[in-house]
């Protein structure tokens, strides 16, 4: 197993705190730099991870950073605007802040992506559970993602259904807006039948919202990992800070 | 019965289930928005939902671990905007509270204060975090209020709200129509949904 897969969820999590304000101290073309070291390291640590990695961050990434930098640097009105075509300006100024904001970007869906890839749910679940958070908030952070992708096929098969009564899709928009409560009632009136099920089992098994418990296979979590995790949060505090403290120092 | 005791009691195992489905509801709501190519969100049906059923604290709690799941996920603009969800959920639960979710015309009208309001919140994300595009086809709007001379600020604050009025008020008019069918064998212990049945 990986040194990735074997982080304590926690870490990682915390890890992706901590990245998500460093990126806001870096210039654009270091944060695209620290996005492709962040890759890089994920990709050797654990090459089976890798390329399922870079894929994902492609596919999240691309269309955001193209429409980000056209939008910055063509149509937005920056003070340096050059006239181009018609409407259209370029500006430096509007390039560097697409790059910077598509590179901070990009960091952080590379860390999350291989957060989320690396930790199974119920891993998850497991160790926030065993850190004494909340059952509740533990519940509410894993459950979604455990139950997110039979949601997405039942919405598959409640399109087929509404097609099979003859429904389709298209049409004028008022058609189209018909569609969604098609759609849509059926998966509120079953999510909520599943909701009372589920409810049912979590009391029978003395599930409840707030009292602590411990957990029957505790996800592996180590003394130094505690210390990484206080740090990492610590610094993600001091980093939001010193970039507050930067913004405003310009804006004076 | 203490504040603390008040917030506990509304999360009891019912109310966690639900915010649980509400939050996979938001989600896959992008995906029926993919197919059925409308130019709106629709991804608050989970929170609204839960703003009506179970109250103000539950609305925002679905509505802000949705956009923080969903940027864990895929999106981590989404999780910026993790203030703005839970705005809508507890301005749901406070008009649900105060009586106007009871007739189509007041949920007409809650659909608009509830764009209002996550307005004032997501335009200082938008504008101080992203430099006002945040690569979403919204952004072609921004870039016409500015070529109109208008400032990036009032630029942001009108694509935000022209394009979430509409998408509110259908959320909200959707959601209501199916909390107000919903057979009473789903909706028993669900306290606030008194306040738009009557």
């Amino acid at each position: 197993m990986s040194v990735t897969l074997e982080l304590n969820p926690r870490t990682k999590l915390a890890a992706l705190v901590w990245a998500a304000s460093f990126v806001l101290l870096l210039p654009p073309l270091a944060s695209w730099g620290f996005a492709g070291l962040v890759l890089a390291v994920v990709w050797g640590i654990s090459p089976q991870l890798g390329p399922r990695l870079l894929r994902r961050v492609l596919e999240v990434t691309l269309p955001f950073s193209a429409a980000v930098l056209l939008v910055q640097t063509i149509f937005l009105r920056h003070p340096d605007a050059e006239p181009l075509y018609g409407p259209l300006n370029f500006s430096r100024i509007g390039f560097e802040r697409g790059l910077s904001l598509s590179g901070r970007v990009t960091s952080v869906v590379v860390l999350s992506l291989a957060t989320l890839l690396s930790t199974p749910p119920a891993s998850l679940l497991r160790a926030l559970d065993a850190a004494g958070w909340p059952p509740a908030l533990a519940y509410l952070i894993a459950s979604p993602l455990l139950i997110l992708e039979s949601f997405k096929a039942r919405v598959q098969a409640i399109r087929h259904a509404q097609q099979t009564r003859g429904w389709r899709l298209g049409g004028s928009p008022l058609k189209r807006l018909r569609g969604v409560f098609l759609l849509i009632s059926p998966l509120i009136t079953t999510a909520l039948i599943e909701a009372d099920q589920r409810s049912h089992v979590l009391a029978q098994r003395g599930f409840r919202a707030f009292p602590r418990r411990t957990t029957l296979l505790p996800v592996p979590d180590a003394a130094w990992q505690h210390w990484v995790r206080l740090a990492l949060v610590s610094l993600s505090f001091v980093q939001l800070g010193v970039v507050s403290w930067i913004w405003l120092q310009s804006k004076i | 019965m203490t504040e603390a005791v008040a917030v506990r009691e509304q999360f009891n195992t019912r109310v966690l289930t639900l915010i649980a489905v509400a939050i996979v509801i938001n989600i896959v709501g992008g995906q029926i928005n993919d197919a059925l190519h409308l130019p709106v969100f629709l991804d608050s049906f989970g929170t609204i939902l839960v703003g009506l059923l179970a109250g103000p604290i539950a609305g925002g709690a679905a509505g802000l671990l949705t956009n923080l799941i969903w940027g864990l996920i895929t999106n981590p603009v989404a999780a910026a905007f993790a203030p703005v969800a839970l705005v809508i959920g507890v301005a749901t639960g406070l008009l649900a509270r105060f009586g106007l979710f009871r007739q189509i015309w007041q949920v007409v009208i809650s659909g608009v204060i509830i764009a209002a309001v996550l307005t004032v919140v997501a335009v200082p994300i938008q504008v101080y975090l992203f430099g006002g595009v945040t690569g979403a086809g919204s952004d072609f709007a921004v870039a016409y209020f500015s070529q109109l001379g208008q400032t990036l600020f009032s630029s942001v604050a009108l694509t935000v709200f022209g394009s979430n009025v509409a998408d509110k008020v259908i959320t909200a008019v959707i959601v209501w129509l199916i909390v107000k069918r919903l057979p009473e064998r789903l909706t028993h212990g669900f306290s606030h949904l008194k306040y738009t049945r009557g």
